[in-house]
């Protein structure tokens, strides 16, 4: 939409005419689940990988099933083939290959229970670095942009992905653990109390310039982060992957930002039945889900450190808001409890620090980063 | 026949006196001995008459009324106070014809000598009078027939009365007045006593003595109790005895009851209370009137055609009720007269001003307040009526506890103006003004702004008795810009107008006591600039982009006729034949014919030069319409239509939005055509006061326009890529009961209806639904409305309105995926599954002022509240993606009970 205020709009009048939102769900006659679910595209330089999976009832609950043992190639307008193999269940992936730009591709696919889908043939646009990837400091957070550019105007067409990775602590930091076979507390190697935290992006990121004098993207809003957001507490970096598209791909991702990602306002498009480019060669009335586009993916990354954002930004204890007191013991309340029976269980207790007379203790929740990340510094990390 | 000498004489003598029992002749003695009067009678006429009446100082016409009316005798009194008491017929007195002088109060004039006596000032007493005065009309024959012509108006104020019927009890034969209060009656000569009833005003009589052609304005007292008792007063029996069918009619009184959010009267809303009338949802006055879609309604403001009737995104309608005189819808049998859009025409007509005395009115609410002043510039010639009406939300937003409310502004505003010159007799003019403007400001960063300029010169010429006519130019404007300020490097304003050019020469003719005539032509230039995105400020990378500028003419005749075949049956045949023509300059994409239309299938691009026509449509549009009495209070209808539509608005969203934009036909997109057939009955009971209706129809539209999935609309080049043709049929029953007099009045009505679309054209990809049927974006089936009003005493009424319909439909999720890293949803086909049911109760309170006729000003308080039991009404159900999740919402937009309070005067 080309004007997304309007939704604010909206939302003002609603303020001043007393609506209100409340959660709703349908009785559904029936549904569509089991629909065969690609995501993915044709990496013309580098691994490609192709992830399938079945479509879900709304209610149920869990992963989405995957679809395996499963025959995956991409296949090249020429007739050549690529094929992919299942490394985990419903993921195929290539070998690291490089795909002559002379000729268009499309994806081949046929399930075990031998019915055939391809998607349409599409060319891949030559790869664009990204020119700037940079975070701003504004008022109330943190506003990432991305610039890039293409002299010939032949791209137009922009998608980005993110990967955030951020270092953390829990709330606090245990020197010591619990040994069960000694019956004693110890001190603690391993370091549980840094950790990072690694989220690959979840909302849809494309931008057109088609109506641009220049295909130029300037200042493209990728992500903001409140300044209160526990992710900018010690060092964040985000990791950004840009792709050129089609017209096409273009299209559904638009339509799919639509369906999903918009609040609903009474102006909003109604939305609809959307077909990615992915057809059923068996049966050719089933919906297949997904689009899969061919692209070279560039990447650049982007560090930001606590220190160089201002000092009045208070973040938040991003999982450990209830973390707020110590338990001890020996103490008046656990009168009675043998170490052994206070610390046996880990899930329900680990030490944290040593006083003179008795042991501070936390819920593993409150002390383990590891719960909420690892504590493995990325290779990437200063 | 003129009493004209009696009305001077009777002022100096009046009788006063009570008489019980007292036989004929003593009364007369008695009234001899006091005045000049002289009585003549014969005896034996008289002989066995007593006389009851009581009489303080009132004229003796008065007295001899009240004390005949029981009787056979009738009386006539000339200039030298002879009083003849005869049986049956009064005595006629004049010898010439030419002996006339006009009261002071009507005018009654022999064709084709106009009076030249402008009216003057008169008194609400002497027009009650008028009913027992006798007039004589016209000159020459003694058989045969003769037309008598004139006007109706409210004593008051000098305005027209409009839609007032003027008819013969006895040989039922009747007339009703037009727009400018104007009618036209054949009748056989001889002697008539003529009813008179309308909304708002009192019925009354006339008695005239037709000789030939002649003229006879009639001026009406104003229906005082109407103003808190009710409501349809009107035209008693227009149910059972009009011709019209699919008609509804309703005046600014009626409005005034029906409580609304803001507490302000809402034209539109009123509207959508009506059998037939649908919207998709609260705080949207976009009309479905039977199954059409929103833009196929003509909405006329004193016949400029208004584009966006809407204030604030559609929570106000954008006509200010202190102007406004009546409202009319025709939703079925549509007159040839009005052409251009396919399922009703909504004609809001403005009250003409005060002729007598300058007077004003006004309004004080929540969100908006109103003024509208009027008065004579030249007394019972010339009068003007200006209103305002201006919001003031905007200090509202800033009590709100966020930063970018606070930078937001919303406001609107409207003027309208109306001056009606009366150059003599037989020639008027009408100017007519409109106005209305909205302005958003969002968070310092988004500037919304939209306006509707429409202007109209009306020319009445009377030719004759017969045939008048009427010669209209307007001109409408729609415009509306977004600037968008939010990064410099994409600041950009994006424009959109409509403008329109309309002639029209309407005529009026009465052939004979059989046929009545209308005639005459239109022609509107349309000029749409589709959009224009242009960079805003030195920094702004957007390219300047302006989409060609798009003309058309749409052009029609038509002609009508409408024939009492007998007392029983009436027809009316009416035929329209529109020409539209899309013309250059432009280029024209060129499809491959039978494939669907993308940016793949143009074959080439031809470039029109200016005023070369680019694509020619026409065709008939019939109008046909029957009336069957079955008894004197009851009735069977029937109606077929045709309409074709050369203009269509493009809005991908549920509700009607400001920025949706109109688009002309072209080679690309053709014209809607649209059939409709009903029949209805009709029934009053109780001498009228009950009426019952049962309508039914039948529609079929072809050519609308349907959108793609996910069709881009704004700044599209080739939008007839991103639409599609589309069928659609809808059908249904309206019943209704009104009762319109007394304590408790008001209306219930039932409807049952179905609206469907069908895309079944193009390839596979384009049909939606897999080219089945599925139900409009309207499609409401059930749909139940009270509205009831209660009057406690002449000061507090009451009213409550209820409504109930079926959800609408809409399109849910089915199942959720997982792609791009969150979870997607599949949809289901369109507007498979419904909302939950709608319903909602109203209730609000009227305190008058006292009801002195006559004083200085008048001010009452309306208290409402909206949406008593506080039902959240889902007006939109929708599905996000949250934290990877699928939530189902649902948003009522009022979603509790709302108090209002307005306080309205008038002076």
């Amino acid at each position: 939409m080309l004007y997304p205020r309007l939704r604010l709009l909206t939302w003002l009048l609603l303020l001043l005419t007393a609506s209100c939102v409340e959660p709703y769900e349908p009785k559904l006659v029936g549904t569509a689940a089991n629909l065969l679910v690609l995501d993915g595209f044709i990496n013309t330089d580098g691994v490609t990988t192709i992830t399938l999976t079945r479509s879900q009832d709304l209610s149920s609950a869990g992963g989405y099933p995957a679809e395996t043992k499963a025959t995956v190639r991409i296949e090249s307008e020429a007739g050549t083939r690529y094929p992919l193999t299942e490394t985990s269940p419903g993921v195929y992936i290539s070998t690291s290959q490089k795909l002559p730009s002379s000729t268009r591709y499309h994806l081949y696919i046929r399930t075990s229970t031998g019915r055939e889908y391809t998607s349409d043939y599409t060319v891949a646009k030559q790869p664009l670095p990204i020119d700037n990837l940079k975070a701003r400091i504004q008022e109330n957070g943190l506003q990432i942009y991305v610039d890039t550019h293409d002299d010939e105007g032949k791209t137009q067409y922009y998608r980005w992905e993110y990967t955030e990775t951020w270092e953390f602590t829990s709330a606090f930091r245990s020197t010591l653990r619990y040994d069960d076979s000694r019956n004693q507390v110890i001190s603690r190697r391993e370091n549980i109390y840094n950790c990072w935290r690694t989220e690959n992006s979840s909302t849809i990121n494309t931008t057109s310039t088609v109506r641009l004098s220049q295909d130029a993207v300037r200042d493209y809003r990728l992500l903001f982060i409140p300044s209160s957001a526990g992710r900018l507490r010690y060092r964040y970096s985000i990791l950004v992957r840009q792709y050129a598209m089609s017209a096409a791909e273009f299209d559904y991702w638009e339509a799919i930002k639509k369906n999903t990602e918009n609040i609903g306002t009474l102006f909003d498009p109604l939305p609809s039945q959307i077909q990615g480019n992915v057809h059923c060669l068996t049966d050719d009335t089933e919906p297949v889900l997904g689009f899969v586009g061919a692209a070279t993916v560039v990447e650049q990354r982007l560090f930001v450190d606590r220190l160089t954002l201002p000092n009045e930004w208070r973040t938040n204890l991003d999982g450990y808001e209830t973390c707020t007191a110590l338990d001890t013991f020996p103490s008046e309340r656990w009168k009675g409890w043998t170490l052994q029976e206070y610390f046996g269980d880990p899930q329900l207790r680990i030490p944290v620090s040593r006083t003179s007379i008795a042991f501070t203790a936390q819920t593993p929740e409150c002390v383990d980063c590891r719960l909420r990340g690892t504590n493995v510094k990325p290779s990437f990390w200063p | 026949m003129g009493f004209a000498g009696f009305a001077q004489q009777v002022t100096s003598q009046r009788i006063s006196g009570s008489f019980q029992q007292v036989p004929f002749e003593q009364f007369v003695k008695q009234i001899e001995a006091t005045t000049p009067y002289r009585f003549y009678y014969t005896p034996t006429a008289v002989d066995s008459l007593t006389i009851t009446v009581q009489a303080q100082n009132q004229p003796l016409q008065e007295v001899l009324t009240l004390a005949l009316q029981q009787t056979i005798l009738r009386f006539a009194i000339d200039e030298h106070n002879r009083v003849f008491v005869t049986t049956g017929n009064p005595v006629q007195l004049t010898l010439s014809d030419n002996f006339f002088q006009p009261e002071k109060d009507e005018a009654a004039s022999t064709d084709p000598v106009a009076s030249d006596n402008p009216l003057p000032g008169n008194s609400i007493r002497t027009a009650r009078t008028s009913a027992f005065r006798l007039y004589d009309i016209g000159t020459g024959s003694s058989t045969g027939k003769a037309t008598l012509a004139g006007r109706l108006r409210e004593v008051k104020n000098g305005e027209p009365v409009v839609g007032a019927t003027i008819y013969s009890e006895a040989l039922k034969v009747g007339a009703s007045t037009d727009q400018f209060g104007l009618y036209s009656l054949t009748l056989p000569v001889g002697r008539h006593e003529l009813t008179i009833r309308g909304i708002g005003i009192k019925n009354t009589k006339r008695q005239v003595m037709l000789r030939g052609d002649g003229k006879l304005d009639i001026e009406t007292e104003e229906d005082i109790t109407t103003l808190r008792e009710v409501v349809i007063e009107a035209e008693k029996d227009r149910n059972v005895a009009g011709l019209q069918m699919g008609v509804e009619r309703l005046d600014i009184k009626t409005m005034r009851q029906v409580p609304t959010a803001f507490g302000e009267t809402d034209v539109l809303r009123v509207v959508l209370t009506l059998p037939g009338v649908k919207s998709v949802g609260e705080g949207n006055t976009g009309l479905n009137v039977r199954g059409g879609a929103t833009d196929q309604n003509l909405i006329l403001f004193n016949d400029a055609t208004v584009y966006n009737p809407s204030h604030l995104f559609g929570f106000f309608s954008a006509f200010n009720p202190d102007v406004i005189k009546s409202v009319e819808l025709y939703k079925s049998a549509i007159p040839a007269k009005y052409g251009g859009r396919l399922s009703s025409v909504l004609d809001i007509a403005t009250r003409d001003g005060n002729k007598k005395k300058f007077s004003g009115s006004g309004g004080v609410g929540p969100l908006t307040s109103r003024l509208t002043l009027e008065g004579p510039i030249v007394k019972d010639k010339t009068s003007f009526i200006v209103g305002g009406r201006t919001s003031y939300s905007d200090w509202i937003l800033h009590l709100l506890p966020n930063e970018s409310f606070k930078q937001s502004s919303a406001s609107f505003y409207d003027v309208s103006a109306h001056i009606s010159h009366e150059i003599n007799e037989k020639n008027a003019l009408y100017l007519t003004a409109y106005l209305s403007t909205d302005k958003f400001q969002l968070a310092s960063d988004t500037a919304y702004r939209y306006r509707n300029q429409n202007a109209s010169l009306k020319w009445r010429h009377t030719f004759s008795n017969k045939l008048y006519g009427v010669l209209t130019g307007a001109m409408s404007t729609y415009e509306y810009n977004i600037t968008s300020k939010r990064d410099v490097s994409t600041a950009s304003r994006l424009t959109y107008d409509i403008k329109q050019y309309n002639v029209q020469a309407d005529f009026s003719y009465v052939l004979n006591t059989k046929h009545n005539i209308d005639f005459g032509g239109s022609s509107v230039l349309y000029h749409v600039s589709p959009g224009g995105l242009a960079p805003s400020g030195t920094e702004s990378l957007i390219t300047q982009d302006v989409l060609p500028r798009e003309q058309g003419v749409e052009s029609a005749l038509y002609v009508s006729d409408r024939i009492d075949v007998s007392p029983r049956l009436s027809v009316s045949l009416g035929l329209r034949y529109s020409l539209y023509t899309a013309l250059g300059p432009r280029e024209v994409y060129n499809y491959v014919p039978g494939l669907t239309k993308t940016l793949n299938t143009i074959t080439d691009t031809v470039s029109y030069g200016s005023g070369k026509a680019l694509a020619t449509y026409h065709g008939p549009e019939y109008r046909l319409s029957a009336r069957y009495s079955l008894t004197d209070n009851s009735s069977v209808k029937a109606s077929y239509n045709r309409t074709r539509q050369y203009i269509h608005m493009l809005s991908n969203t549920t509700a009607m939005s400001p920025t949706d934009i109109w688009k002309l036909s072209d080679s690309n997109v053709r014209p809607q055509v649209g059939d409709q057939y009903s029949v209805g009955y009709y029934h009053n009971f109780r001498a009228n006061t009950i009426e019952f209706s049962v309508e039914t129809y039948y529609k079929s539209t072809r050519d609308f326009v349907d959108y793609k999935g996910g069709a881009t609309l704004i700044l599209n080049r080739h939008i007839e890529t991103d639409i599609v043709n589309a069928v659609g049929k809808a059908y249904g029953v309206e019943v209704m009961l009104r009762k319109l007099t007394g304590k408790i009045n008001g209306w219930a009505s039932y409807t049952y209806s179905r609206s469907l679309v069908q895309v079944n054209q193009g390839t596979t990809s384009d049909m939606i639904n897999g080219g089945r049927y599925y139900p409009s974006n309207f499609d409401k089936p059930h749909d139940f409305t009270l509205i009831g009003n209660y009057r406690f005493s002449r000061r507090i009424s009451a009213s409550l309105n209820y409504t109930y319909s079926t959800g609408r439909p809409i399109t849910l999720p089915l199942a959720k995926y997982y792609v791009g890293s969150a979870t997607r949803v599949y949809y289901s086909e369109r507007n498979a599954y419904r909302v939950p049911d709608y319903y909602r109760a109203d209730l609000a309170l009227n305190l008058e002022g006292n009801h002195k006729v006559k004083k200085l000003a008048h001010s009452s308080w309306t208290f409402g509240v909206y949406n008593l039991t506080g039902r959240k009404n889902p007006y939109s159900v929708y599905f996000k993606s949250v934290g990877g999740q699928i939530r189902g919402y649902q948003l009522s937009i009022f979603g509790q009970p709302i108090p209002t309070a307005t306080y309205n005067f008038k002076f």
